[in-house]
């Protein structure tokens, strides 16, 4: 696919609005469009259309494409992929860009290998050469340990692009254009899995809340005991927050595991993290680098986190939270409630 | 019969502290740390313990399969001490440039050759390179259905479905047999391992096969041009003083209201 020079961008929505994702997306492929002198061509999967999707032009696409299809209705990976080969087609990309989200992740891998192409997840930095011929990226590696930089000259690289790694485009109200639609023809013989449904369970009301939390109280393998999360939960209440936890408080049966923060679970950017016997690990740091206070409370002064949050406590959690939540109460006017930890 | 085959990646321990972890920056690879063995990768492990709760409950063979250039003995011994009937070790000084795209084809080929798979299982992704794209090499090169992010199986007559972890939710997937199928942590963690068990393990041969066994050809598209440790920025940390940790812990509420943080 020599001489390819433009840029494929996988749209997603969030509440009928082109994801926060998918501007980053934008914004990258608008610097990476400029340097291929190439144009963006934003591409939209799902049954009935979303409203929205005009709005891409404001932000930067050059063309927008819409592929609606009863099959799309559901995250279906064989039909996705069958419509993305297709676009692949009609828009002639040196490079195809997916956010690190659900989707993203599944898809780029699978639409690689269909193409035989190169591929790249969890880019956080991401550039071609003018001449369209070659690709370089940079990834995190090693749970966050290390950065590795990559090039390739096979393209179109397929390439998913981790949030907050770019500035989101900017929005032009100027910049119109039509959403152009186009048949997939896909093969429902081809579809192989079937979404049955969702299971409504313990985690989906809790998870939306972590990742929208402004203030979010999180716990690790420091905690010791599952009722140090109730000691957790009654100081999230306190001050508003939501309640998460690091890979060890997911894998002792602590918290459920859409509760997980780091490099596998959310990753968040509250106002205010407050990391409880969390050691600091990069997979974890990874899910709340980006929050704009973060406090430490851990009994290992060593502990790798001091270095990286903004303030710091050190001391056994349970006495410093007792104490942190008796002065809450005391300063909102609330009689103290006694205990909910003895301490064992 | 069911079979089974559990693709598992040997790696350098990543759980080992940042302290310790190093790189060769001229040759692009992480030094191994003395004196910490290399293990299966953590999310490999989640996969096997699912085939192994399969092979709890019905007829069933478990195999697994690595790649490498030098595979330790102990470590896939591990695999059948835990419960794996079977590992398959390929094993050539080629591999040491092996990318994803060439680790998906030697694996791929690998399971061809093992003989009838009615599922293949992978962990999400490998604990050291954290690519997360074999799986997708070897479903399509198998032309099998996948599903990714498992936390459990249900196999039926001639189906299997996944209960997915979405970052939002669980959904439930159905897939035909055969399928590839990826796991992540919370599938659960690798059974504990008796004395007994490993012992009798240590007595089992490894199947090891060539490169040339598995007709391997070079493949990578795609070439490592550095591997350096990024420098974290330390921030100005703020420590709170106290007479002892319940008044560090008031004086960290103070600081919360006073500062209007929350």
């Amino acid at each position: 696919m020599e001489g390819h020079r433009n840029v494929l961008i996988f749209g997603e929505t969030e509440g009928n609005r082109l994801s926060p994702m998918t501007l980053e997306l934008l914004g990258i492929g608008s610097r990476l469009a400029g340097a291929l002198s190439g144009e963006i061509s934003l591409v939209w999967l799902g049954g009935p259309m979303a409203d929205s999707l005009g709005e891409g032009y404001g932000f930067g696409a050059d063309r927008v494409f819409a592929i609606c299809d009863p099959l799309l209705g559901s995250y279906a990976p064989d039909a996705y992929l069958q419509a993305m080969e297709r676009m692949v087609a009609e828009s002639k990309p040196a490079v195809v860009l997916f956010g690190q989200t659900d989707r993203g992740i599944d898809l780029a891998p699978r639409l690689a290998f269909r193409l035989e192409t190169a591929v790249a997840l969890d880019c956080i930095d991401l550039s071609m050469a003018p001449e369209g011929n070659s690709a370089t990226y940079t990834k995190p590696v090693f749970g966050g340990k290390a950065h590795a930089v990559f090039s390739t000259n096979t393209l179109p690289l397929i390439a998913s692009v981790r949030q907050g790694s770019f500035a989101p485009a900017e929005y032009d109200p100027a910049k119109l254009g039509e959403i152009i639609s186009l048949d997939p023809s896909l093969e429902a013989a081809l579809t192989r899995t079937r979404f049955l449904g969702r299971i409504e369970d313990e985690g989906l009301p809790l998870s939306a809340i972590l990742t929208d939390a402004t203030v979010v109280v999180s716990g690790g393998r420091g905690l010791k005991t599952k009722e140090g999360i109730d000691l957790l939960k009654e100081t999230a209440g306190l001050i508003g927050g939501a309640v998460g936890g690091s890979r060890p408080a997911i894998d002792n049966g602590w918290l459920p595991g859409h509760l997980q923060i780091g490099l596998t679970g959310k990753r968040i950017n509250p106002k205010l993290y407050v990391a409880v016997g969390i050691s600091g690990s990069l997979q974890h740091m990874a899910g709340c680098m980006k929050s704009k206070t973060i406090v430490a409370i851990n009994s290992d002064e060593s502990a790798p986190i001091f270095k990286m949050a903004h303030v710091g406590v050190v001391g056994d959690y349970r006495e410093v939270l007792e104490g942190f939540n008796d002065e809450m109460r005391q300063r909102a006017g609330i009689p103290g409630q006694g205990r909910l930890i003895d301490g064992g | 019969m069911l079979n089974v085959v559990v693709c598992m990646e040997i790696v350098i321990d990543p759980e080992m502290p940042f302290s310790e972890f190093r790189i060769d920056r001229e040759n692009k690879k992480p030094i191994p740390p003395p004196g910490v063995p290399p293990l299966f990768s953590p999310f490999d492990e989640n996969a096997l313990e699912w085939a192994l709760k399969i092979k709890d409950n019905r007829e069933c063979r478990v195999a697994v399969l690595s790649v490498g250039k030098t595979l330790p003995k102990a470590v896939l011994q591990k695999a059948i001490a835990a419960g794996a009937d079977e590992a398959v070790a390929v094993e050539d000084p080629l591999f040491v440039h092996l990318g994803p795209r060439g680790t998906a084809h030697v694996l791929a080929r690998a399971i061809q050759k093992m003989g009838r798979c009615d599922l293949v299982f992978t962990g999400r992704q490998g604990a050291d390179w954290d690519g997360g794209v074999v799986w997708a090499g070897i479903a399509e090169l198998l032309n099998v259905p996948c599903v990714t992010l498992a936390r459990s199986i249900d196999v039926r007559e001639e189906s299997i479905v996944v209960e997915r972890c979405a970052s939002d939710c669980i959904e439930k997937v159905e897939s035909q047999i055969p399928a590839l199928v990826t796991f992540t942590s919370e599938a659960g963690e690798l059974r504990g391992i008796t004395l007994p068990s490993l012992i009798k393990a240590k007595k089992r041969e490894i199947r090891r096969w060539s490169a040339l066994d598995v007709g391997y050809e070079e493949r990578e598209v795609v070439q490592l041009k550095d591997l350096f440790i990024p420098e974290i920025e330390v921030v100005d940390n703020y420590l709170i003083q106290g007479e002892n940790p319940r008044d560090k812990g008031r004086n960290l509420a103070r600081l919360f209201l006073d500062r209007q943080m929350l």
